[in-house]
């Protein structure tokens, strides 16, 4: 199944836009997708370790006034590739589930 | 959500400081003295890195939710409510630092074998001390410094020890023989056998050239005690036959003879040391110990199986050694975690 690191492919595609932190990256594809798709807070943040290992996204701690510091994420060349791959390979998949979904009606038979 | 923080919440040990809606961020605060605990196996600063960044989204939840118009005590509890359960996200952000858990693991069978191989060395005594020492002392601290850093580290500690292990008990039976006690040879290395055997030949052949010049000496002492005391022999002076006539045993009695205050003594001593020589030095003495050695030894010219036993029991005695001391610094550590989170419980 081409699609079964959606969280991944979420957040590559919010940070497209440009470097946010993390609740920004969560609350972005809460409002993207109309309050359809939520990531899970909680799941959020090892995706982005994970996407961050495998350089995928590279991170800044930006300090602030009277809070911690904020991890901005954003995404590198090589998430930059893969977004492309990831948005190709949704196509495919979309295409082949409405596919299956819509199916041509039939002809109606003679007689 | 599965949210366990409301529906299970006795099931964490921290369930004591349960919050109430009534505390401004105790919820916050709870979640967060909950992933401390549940990712103490992660790296110290990787978990304070995490929990800040925790910190951080749950403040920007909470403001955001304050901003709608929503009570800032319900807004810590929505704000926790939406983050999920604090156990799903520990064994993903764990799972997400497996490869720094992996150089963990790494590090701590190296540091294993380092410190089974110095302590091994120096159990065995067949090594200079002064260079085992202070690797002894160093491997141990880096022991420590990574059992602090990545604790509870006790199959990669037991899985680095075993093989360790193994290597070492290999190593010193196929290096090193264990020649007898006779002469102070105890365990050599094999190859230095051959000098050693050359050695015991020259000794035999000078023992018994010495033995033929001190008897009659030894005969003259006991004669005339107090005339001999009054010659060149009691000013210090040495004895020409016999100085350096036995290479490597300088401090025999032999030397005493001609130095010595009471010839008497140095007499009796002499008689001692002869019979002794007569025992253990004398080509009777000298066969005898090698016929030993070799019946001891009947096999091993390769591979001397005592020897590798013996390197695996130390082995495994510095493995032991080692996962108390990694068990030990957890306990210590979780000691001081727990310190850490009764205090943070105390503050929220």
């Amino acid at each position: 199944m081409a699609f079964r690191e959606d969280l991944d492919t979420l957040v590559l595609a919010v940070l497209q836009s440009g470097p946010m932190h993390g609740y920004e990256i969560s609350r972005r594809i809460r409002e993207l997708s109309e309050k359809v798709l939520s990531a899970g807070e909680g799941k959020l943040y090892p995706c982005l370790h994970k996407l961050e290992q495998d350089g995928y996204v590279q991170a800044e701690w930006i300090p602030q006034e009277n809070r911690p510091a904020r991890k901005v994420y954003s995404l590198t060349d090589k998430g930059s590739g893969a977004i492309v791959e990831k948005r190709k390979a949704w196509e495919a998949f979309a295409t082949g589930v409405t596919a299956i979904l819509n199916p041509p009606k039939p002809e109606a038979s003679h007689g | 959500m599965d949210n366990r923080f409301e529906q299970q919440p006795q099931r964490f040990p921290t369930a004591s400081t349960e919050p109430t809606a009534t505390q401004p961020l105790k919820y916050t605060s709870w979640l967060l003295v909950e992933l401390e605990r549940l990712l103490r196996e992660m790296p110290a600063e990787d978990r304070h890195e995490c929990l800040q960044e925790v910190e951080e989204h749950l403040t920007c939840c909470k403001l955001a939710l304050e901003e709608i118009g929503i009570d800032p005590s319900e807004s810590d509890h929505e704000a926790v409510r939406r983050f999920g359960d604090p156990e799903t996200f520990a064994t993903q952000a764990l799972d997400s630092h497996k490869p720094a858990r992996r150089d963990a693991r790494v590090m701590a069978r190296v540091t294993a074998g380092v410190t089974i191989f110095a302590m091994v060395w120096l159990i065995l005594g067949v090594f200079n001390m002064v260079l085992v020492w202070p690797l002894l002392i160093l491997s141990c601290a880096i022991v420590v410094g990574y059992s602090w850093k990545f604790r509870f580290q006790l199959a990669g500690i037991l899985k680095g020890g075993i093989l360790a292990t193994l290597c070492l008990s290999l190593y010193i039976g196929v290096a090193y023989i264990r020649l007898g006690d006779y002469g102070g040879l105890g365990i050599t290395t094999r190859w230095q056998v051959p000098s050693i055997k050359a050695d015991s030949e020259r000794i035999v052949a000078l023992t018994d050239q010495a033995l033929a010049q001190c008897d009659p000496i030894q005969m003259a002492f006991r004669k005339g005690e107090g005339s001999v005391k009054q010659t060149a022999f009691y000013s210090g002076a040495s004895y020409p036959a016999f100085e350096g006539s036995v290479p490597g045993i300088s401090d025999a009695p032999l030397y005493k003879i001609v130095h010595v205050n009471d010839f008497k003594q140095a007499a009796d001593s002499w008689e001692n040391y002869k019979n002794n020589f007569q025992g253990n030095w004398s080509r009777d003495g000298m066969d005898a110990v090698s016929d030993s050695i070799a019946a001891d030894h009947a096999g091993d010219s390769l591979f001397s199986p005592a020897m590798a036993v013996q390197g695996a029991q130390a082995g495994l005695l510095v493995t032991f050694f080692a996962l108390c001391l990694n068990f030990v610094t957890h306990v210590i550590h979780l000691c001081s975690d727990r310190q850490r989170t009764s205090r943070r419980s105390r503050l929220a």
